[in-house]
Formats: structure tokens, sequence, C-alpha cells
């Protein structure tokens, strides 16, 4: 039953995100938006703190799990901190006209 | 146990808040005046996803004083810090030009993350004590989560290599190559199905899992091997929207709906995102990919006819002083010679000189879309000289002279008449069309799609070999004399 209601999420929620993307994005934006959606990703996170914090006493797992949440805030901090520079860049373009 | 249900519920609604952040959060981004606001607000939203996650029954319960080394939050406090601060100085000392490409890596490092996570939560189980215990859903979600998040931190790296030109550039095709495809993946598919069918020799899963992740890496180079530099940005989509499968994958293991939700709005986004991205290269998204797969890339080496000319600065100088009328098409090129502050400078002796400047910028010039812009921006040029190729093009019959600094691909005219190129059907800047193109250059070399320009070897056409800025400069003190 769980099962059926994970799946009901996840399809409502990839048509949410096939709507969430205007067909008419300004291309000046493409790579901040690629840079935005990339940097939400590092969400994987979740899954290695649970695992990182209830493995304790294996080293193997605690290791593994450790590598993942470095791997997964790099993606998730350093995407924000990316899609912000980007930003910025770009906001700076429009103060000039 | 009421404890326990209340506290279930709460974090329930920490990641019903968190997603709604996420989402309106990217709806924002998408318009240049809320784009900001847009990623703090999504920023928020897995702030307070991670923030709910601590509150699990499951990591409360080790909360531990006495005995650090046994205390989870210890362990995850430190690796979040350390990936916080190489995710930030990592993000901050980057290059502009670079940008793109850093992108590139997270993204595989997102990849990796998965697949470390699934292999963990399957070695979790691999070493419990007493029987093993086969669960169709969980194993599934497993393997999967594995093999694409394998797939996707190979195929990222290989992207970036190509992108930074460490391995060739250029579209790699041999005979056998679609069999090899088709190998790979029904060797992915018999693993996967070994590890999924119930058993009891979880000996067996191991080994396997080991071998759906190497077969996994060589799809990731695989399926990078075929696809040129143009398509980078769109295949880079596309794996992101992979890294978003594999998260939702994560969500079946862990039975997590942020998890779900998220790797759910990722993958059909980044889709979506991909399909916006060919449009704008005048593609549709399976016309693109298929290109790279199919036959025809031997008609690229086409037969050089005619040699270029080149000629001195001092001579370039008395055609250049002629002018009337000059357009500037930057490229990639300018940008690493860091060239920008010169044509400016340039341009601005050449308007007192009486000529009529003009600039053409390419959506596509440069490593990512709004590359030159985001340059230009910093130079003196005003924001009305920019123009685009759809208004540039139309007057470039009349421009005396087109000068094309460090650009290739954007103004190759067989993007508009070899249906056999892989640049077929793009839109460029019809430099050709000018009475004369001077093409700044370094060497000999191709563009980054690896294709053979035409255009330096037209009549109309005279090559200035060298690094663009040394060459401007020249120019720019003939001028002076």
């Amino acid at each position: 039953m769980i099962f059926l209601l994970l799946v009901f999420i996840l399809i409502i929620a990839a048509f949410l995100g096939k709507e969430l993307i205007p067909r008419k994005l300004p291309s000046r934006l493409h790579t901040a938006v690629m840079s935005a959606i990339n940097a939400i990703s590092g969400i994987a996170i979740l899954g290695a703190l649970i695992i990182c914090a209830t493995s304790t006493d294996n080293i193997v797992i605690l290791i593994l799990s450790m590598v993942a949440i470095c791997l997964a805030t790099i993606n998730l901090v350093g995407g924000f901190v990316l899609t912000e520079r980007l930003l910025t860049k770009n906001l700076r373009m429009k103060n000039k006209n | 146990m009421l404890h326990n249900i209340a506290l279930f519920d709460l974090i329930n609604l920490a990641y019903l808040l968190a997603a709604i952040c996420i989402i309106v959060g990217m709806k924002m981004l998408c318009k240049a005046n809320t784009a900001r606001l847009g990623l703090l607000i999504s920023a928020k939203g897995a702030f307070i996803a991670i923030v709910a996650v601590f509150f699990n029954a499951q990591i409360l319960d080790t909360w531990n004083i006495d005995n650090v080394l046994q205390n989870g939050f210890f362990w995850c406090f430190i690796a979040i810090f350390i990936g916080a601060i190489i995710g930030v100085l990592w993000a901050r000392k980057v290059k502009l030009n670079e940008m793109a490409n850093l992108l590139t890596i997270f993204n595989g490092f997102g990849g990796l993350a998965s697949a470390l996570i699934a292999f963990s939560s399957f070695y979790a189980i691999y070493i419990l004590d007493g029987e093993y215990i086969s669960d169709v859903v969980r194993d599934v979600a497993i393997a999967f989560a594995v093999f694409i998040g394998m797939l996707t931190f190979t195929a990222s790296i290989f992207a970036w290599a190509k992108q930074s030109r460490i391995i060739a550039t250029r579209p790699i095709v041999f005979r056998g190559q679609n069999l090899l495809n088709v190998l790979l993946l029904f060797a992915a598919f018999v693993s996967m199905a070994i590890f999924i069918t119930p058993t009891v020799d979880e000996n067996l899963n191991f080994i396997v899992i080991i071998a759906l992740s190497a077969i996994a890496f060589l799809c990731g180079f695989a399926f990078i091997l075929p696809i040129g530099r143009r398509k980078i940005p769109i295949m880079v989509s596309l794996l992101n929207s992979m890294t978003g499968v594999a998260i939702v994958m994560l969500g079946f293991i862990f039975i997590n709906t942020m998890l779900i939700v998220t790797g759910a709005l990722i993958t059909t986004s980044s889709i979506v995102l991909a399909i916006v991205k060919s449009k704008s290269l005048n593609r549709s998204l399976p016309k693109l990919l298929l290109r790279g797969f199919g036959v025809g890339y031997n008609d690229l080496r086409i037969s050089h006819s005619g040699d270029s000319r080149s000629i001195s600065i001092e001579n370039a100088y008395m055609i250049l002083e002629t002018a009337k009328t000059v357009v500037f098409v930057p490229g990639y090129g300018m940008t690493v010679a860091g060239a920008q502050q010169i044509v400016s400078e340039l341009a601005c002796k050449l308007e007192r000189k009486g000529a009529i400047v003009s600039f053409c910028i390419h959506p596509n010039a440069g490593r990512l879309p709004g590359h030159i812009n985001t340059v230009f921006a910093e130079t003196d040029i005003p924001y009305g000289k920019w123009g685009t190729p759809e208004e540039i093009n139309p007057i470039m019959p009349m421009q005396d002279i087109a000068i094309i600094v460090g650009a290739n691909d954007i103004v190759n005219p067989s993007a508009e008449t070899n249906t056999s190129s892989p640049l077929y059907g793009m839109p460029i800047i019809k430099a050709h069309e000018a009475k004369t193109v001077f093409v700044l250059k370094r060497g000999d070399g191709k563009g980054f799609s690896g294709v053979d320009n035409r255009l330096f070897r037209m009549p109309n056409t005279i090559m200035l070999y060298g690094d663009a800025k040394d060459t401007l400069i020249a120019l720019s003190n003939e001028i002076e004399n």
C-alpha cells in the first residue's frame, strides 16, 4: 500500500516538474536554471545522513556514507554558490541597459 | 508510540514545506527579475529538509553524549562540514570560463553520492547477521540507483574531460559501436535481473552489484564518446535528469517522500530544459541525440578546397582604415585571450574615425549561453550596439568588414548548406556575407565541434593568425600612428 502511495506522489511530482520550466525560458537563464536544478540534486544527502547516523558501528559503511555526504554537500552547497555567481553576472549585465 | 507518530508527522510536514519552497523557488528562477530570490528560496527548502531528517527517530536514537564516536550526529556534521567547505571554495574560485564545466563535475558528484548511498544501504543489509531477506521494491531501487548513479558519474566526468579538451572534443564513432552499446545494456540488464531475483545467496548479490557498478562505468564512457562539443550542455541537462532518477530510487529505498518528490521534479524539469535548449540550436531533442549514434560521420571530412589567405597587420590596417561599417563577432577565443577590453578600445577608435561599429553576439557563443554578454558587460561597450544574429544578419551584406574574434562554429557556413554537418540547422552569424572578413585565430585548429570551417578559405576572408589580444593591440596602435 505504501508503495502505491509513493508511486502516486512520484507521478504527480513528475508532471509538476514538466510544467515548471517555461518553453520560452530566456537563453541567458539556461545555464543558471540548469545549475540550480543540479544544486537541488544534492538533496540525495538525506539518504546519506540516514545511513551514516545509523551505522556508526561499521567502519566500511561509515566511511562510504561519509564520502557520500561530502559529495552530496559539494553538489548542494557548491551548486548554489555557483548559481548565485552565474546570476550575479547576469544581473550586472541587466543593470547596464 | 504516540510520541513517535507525532514526530513522524512533523518531519513529513517539514518535508512538505521544503518541497513547496523548492517548487516555488524553481518557478521564480525562470524569470530574470525574481531569479535570485527564487534561488534563495529553493536553497532554504533544501536546508529545511536536511534539518528535518535529523529528527528521524532512527537518527535521534543515536544521540549519545557519553560516547561521541557512537553518535551519528558527530560523523554527519564532520562530513557536511568538509563537503560544504570544499563546495564553497571550489565554486568561488573557479574562473568564469570554467563555470559550466564545474557544473558538470558537481552533477557527477551527485550521481556518485547516490550510487554510494544505495551501495551502503545494500551493504548494511548484507552484513546483518541472520538470513538475507529479499524485498523486491528495495532491491530494484538499489540496483537502479547504483547503476544510474555510477553511469551519471562517469558520463559527467567524461563530459567534463571533453569540455576541458582533456580528451578529443569531436564525436568518436567506430564500427560496431551500436553493438557494443547493446551488449553493455544487456549485461547491465542481466546483472540487475540476478540481483532482483529473490535469492538466499547474499554473496552472489554482492558480486553482482560490484559487476553492475563496473558495467555502469563503461556505459557512462560509451554514452559520451559519440557526443560532440555543441551537444555537451544538452547532455549535461540529461545527465542531471538521470541523477533525478537515482534520487527517486533512493526515495524508494528509504521510503522518503522528500527524495521522491525532489527526484521526480529534477528528472522531468531537466528533460524539459534539454528540450528548450535543443530548440535554441534549432533542432528537436531526439534528432540531436540520435545524430551522434547514427551514420554519416565520414562525410564530415570535407576535402580541403583552396587555401586560406593571411596578411600582415599593416596591410590589414589599410583595409580597416577605409571601412565605413564594421561588425565584430566575438567568440569563446576572445574570452580566453581576455581581449574584450581591447575590442572595446578598438571599436571606440574606429568610431572616432567615422566608422559605424556594431557587435553581433550569438546566443550560443562561448562555453555557456549568454557567456559573451556576461564578459561584455564588464566593458564600456554601450548595450545599444549589441545585436543578435537575427538583427545583424540582414544588414551583413552592407558591412565592409566583419572581424571575427576567436569564434568558429557560430560563423561556419556549412551549418546552412551541408546537411551532413553536425552543425546543420544551427542558426549562425552570416559573417561570410560581409565584403571582407577578418578572422583572428590562434592557429589552424578546428572549432570545438571539430568540424572544418569553409569560411576560412573563402576568397573574401583574411586570416590574422596569433593571439587575438596581440593582434587587436597591434591594429589599435596602427590607428594611433
